[in-house]
């Protein structure tokens, strides 16, 4: 059993990360602070029920999650199931990589990823259906395993695959329209809704 | 001669030595990187990727889209928000 008084010590080191992950599901600062702040309480409150020597970062997100779920899902009644077109393996590599490029035109791929802004990189995660985003935001910004996430979301670990093989590849369909969008590839590229 | 081919090795791991195509390989990309394989399947691909240069890049570039976007999404936690939790939590 948990003692409460070692709670601050221990699950204050997190809270950039669940601020940035409140960031990316309520996309804006002052729902992000309160979705923190009542994260803290309630994990607070319920610390006697966490197992010493588990995963306490899995936890707090998970209870992260949860709360978003109570404070901002009741408001908006989004569907449970939310679906996602289905996007070509290698999507943004085919386009801005060697696969397909215009050789002549070609700027080098890293160079292209490093110009887009990162505020515009946020919308285009934020940009994501909600189970989609929260499972690459888990995933690739956390750094979760498909067990923690599946744990964290509370869906079986196949459903975790496929939300976040699906949400990934969405996302570089994205930031190849931003790419686009901001003449970072040569003009006569084809954007992704084509 | 190897082990495979001298009949040494046990007979479950036997027919285990994977070969892996350039689809193959792409198609599970994602479940190498996040190391969520069978040590076979991550064999063959790994084998895939030493003789395929343009499969072994665009690996890399999958790691560098990883990389930016988790560097993109970083965010430092307010003061005025650590204030007010450590004083919730009766810390201050």
């Amino acid at each position: 059993m948990a003692d409460q008084a070692d709670f601050a010590e221990l699950a204050m080191p997190f809270m950039s990360g669940l601020y940035a992950a409140a960031m990316r599901m309520t996309r804006n600062p002052s729902d992000a602070e309160d979705l923190v702040q009542e994260t803290y309480l309630r994990a607070y409150r319920g610390f006697e029920g966490f197992k010493e020597g588990t995963n306490l970062k899995a936890w707090l997100y998970r209870i992260l999650t949860n709360t978003f779920i109570n404070m901002y899902r009741a408001k908006k009644r989004r569907p449970q199931q939310e679906t996602l077109d289905d996007v070509e393996d290698f999507y943004l590599y085919r386009r801005i990589g060697g696969l397909e490029a215009v050789d002549a035109e070609k700027t080098p791929e890293n160079e292209v990823l490093d110009s887009i802004p990162d505020a515009s990189i946020k919308a285009a995660l934020e940009d994501l259906p909600e189970q989609f985003r929260m499972a690459v935001m888990l995933a690739d910004v956390e750094g979760f395993s498909y067990k923690e996430i599946a744990e964290i979301m509370e869906v079986p670990i196949g459903t975790v695959m496929s939300r976040l093989h699906r949400g990934r590849k969405q996302l570089q369909r994205r930031l190849w329209d931003l790419a686009i969008e901001r003449g970072l590839v040569p003009s006569g590229s084809v954007p992704a809704g084509d | 001669m190897g082990w495979y081919q001298a009949g040494l090795c046990p007979p479950e791991t036997r027919n285990r030595i994977e070969t892996m195509d350039c689809d193959g390989a792409i198609h599970r990309v994602y479940h190498y990187l996040d190391g969520e394989m069978t040590v076979w399947k991550r064999r063959a691909i790994k084998r895939h990727l030493d003789e395929c240069p343009p499969c072994a890049d665009g690996f890399e570039f999958e790691i560098e889209i990883r990389r930016v976007v988790a560097v993109s999404c970083r965010e430092e936690a307010p003061d005025e928000l650590r204030h007010r939790i450590g004083q919730a939590l009766g810390l201050e």
